[in-house]
């Protein structure tokens, strides 16, 4: 029996610790997590040069086929390579993600820097100086974007009389008793609807401990 | 700072996250063992039970509770992915549960009775505790289809380890209630009666658990 045999005979192989992981076993979330993290790293240093902006790669990979772990489906003969597969294909998107920003935003500064009439500004200087910078940007606007993007949408579900009064709160930043107000009602009222849209969009959004994540600024 | 740590720890995040989940489950699985308690107790009061109850001996009686913590706590906890336990501990727990479910029930027979008789006997005059481990069996699995015991996993296969729980409280109930100790009664009507719960309880979960 080849050793990879043995590990799934043993539970252990990758397909086995997904199964369980899904089903919420947090011991084989960290067994698959120590298997697969190198295996990621190594992957996506074929994109990327630079061991950090690996390193926030490998993680928000991680957090990508969290968020997605139910739909995980077996293809093919190979349970342990789909697997290891299906976080390649997360991993991969990420890096074409990050390389196509990173190429903007690169392509941007230069057409800026290029339009200064300033003889002494060196662009190409500047380019690799900035390389630090993007990468500060890339990453974290990246899972930025989609959060946004995924609470703008379940925003767009809540009943109209939630729908406004989050819109006043989070997105205009209006305290509870200036939306009272503005919407001819009471406080009390207001509070209750707020509650209750939190409560949904908890519910719809991300679990509670990745909630820290969707605290960034709505607009 | 060492500046290859990531920024976001994905790893603590996401063992964060399925904390919370067990932690919602075990919010859910305790309302329904209260109710799986209350429907038992109840059927005991209304029932009545067994007169013999303490005159058991000794290891009888504990291995009919060690059944009845088996039954309502630790494979429900397996099956609903509250823990998850290794392979050589899910064999065990299995060969343990059969061992004393089967012990508690039937005690030691010296003499195993023949076939025809345990049907015979069952046909004619077991149908009161075959009645009685229906009804408990049939109403412990409503209480886990309406609870969602058998949509918590990813796997069909998982729901086994409810549908082996619900089989054990009946056969632990149905003893506790009927003081024969004939084997012929107790293999044919109460160990039975449970196989056949068994059976009917994990196809119609499986049906549950495809269709959710």
């Amino acid at each position: 029996m080849s050793v990879d045999a043995a590990r799934e005979h043993n539970g252990q192989g990758l397909h086995a610790l997904m199964e369980r992981y899904v089903d919420g076993d947090r011991r084989a979330f960290a067994r698959m997590h120590a298997m697969l993290a190198p295996r990621l790293r190594r992957f996506l240093m074929k994109f990327v040069r630079d061991e950090a902006t690996v390193e926030d790669l490998v993680q928000l990979t991680m957090l990508k086929a969290h968020l997605a772990r139910e739909r995980f489906q077996v293809q093919g003969g190979n349970p342990d390579g789909a697997v290891q597969g299906w976080y390649f294909a997360i991993a991969r998107n990420v890096a074409m993600d990050h390389l196509r920003k990173q190429y903007r935003q690169d392509r941007h500064m230069v057409r800026a820097r290029g339009d200064q009439d300033d003889a002494s500004s060196d662009v190409v200087t500047s380019l690799a100086d900035d390389a630090p910078s993007i990468e500060e940007i890339g990453i974290n606007r990246e899972a930025e974007l989609e959060i946004v993007e995924r609470v703008h949408e379940a925003i767009a579900k809540l009943p109209m009389s939630q729908r406004e009064v989050v819109e006043l709160h989070k997105l205009r930043g209006m305290t509870m008793a200036e939306i009272a107000r503005r919407l001819k009602i009471r406080e009390g009222a207001v509070r209750v609807r707020a509650h209750r849209a939190y409560k949904s969009l908890a519910r719809w959004l991300v679990p509670s401990s990745l909630l820290p994540l969707l605290m960034y600024p709505l607009t | 700072m060492n500046a290859n740590a990531p920024r976001i720890d994905a790893k603590a995040l996401i063992d964060e996250d399925l904390a919370a989940l067990q932690q919602e489950r075990r919010r859910h699985f305790v309302p329904a063992l209260v109710v799986a308690l209350g429907a038992l107790l109840l059927a005991a009061v209304l029932s009545g039970v067994r007169g013999d109850m303490f005159s058991q001996p000794a290891w009888k009686v504990a291995l009919q509770i060690a059944v009845w913590v088996q039954c309502l706590l630790v494979l429900p906890a397996i099956g609903l992915g509250l823990i998850f336990p290794g392979r050589a501990a899910r064999v065990g727990v299995v060969g343990l549960a059969a061992v004393t479910t089967l012990l508690a029930g039937v005690g030691m027979p010296t003499e195993l009775p023949s076939v025809t008789s345990m049907v015979t006997h069952a046909v004619s005059d077991g149908f009161g505790c075959v009645a009685y481990v229906f009804g408990a069996g049939l109403a412990l699995l409503a209480l886990g289809y309406f609870s969602g015991a058998f949509v918590q996993r990813r796997r069909s296969q998982a729901v086994l380890w409810v549908t082996a729980g619900i089989a054990m409280a009946t056969l632990d109930a149905v003893t506790w209630h009927c003081p024969a100790t004939d084997p012929t009664h107790t293999i044919s009507t109460h160990v039975g009666a449970a196989v056949v719960i068994l059976v009917i309880t994990s196809v119609l979960a499986i049906v549950i658990h495809a269709r959710r």
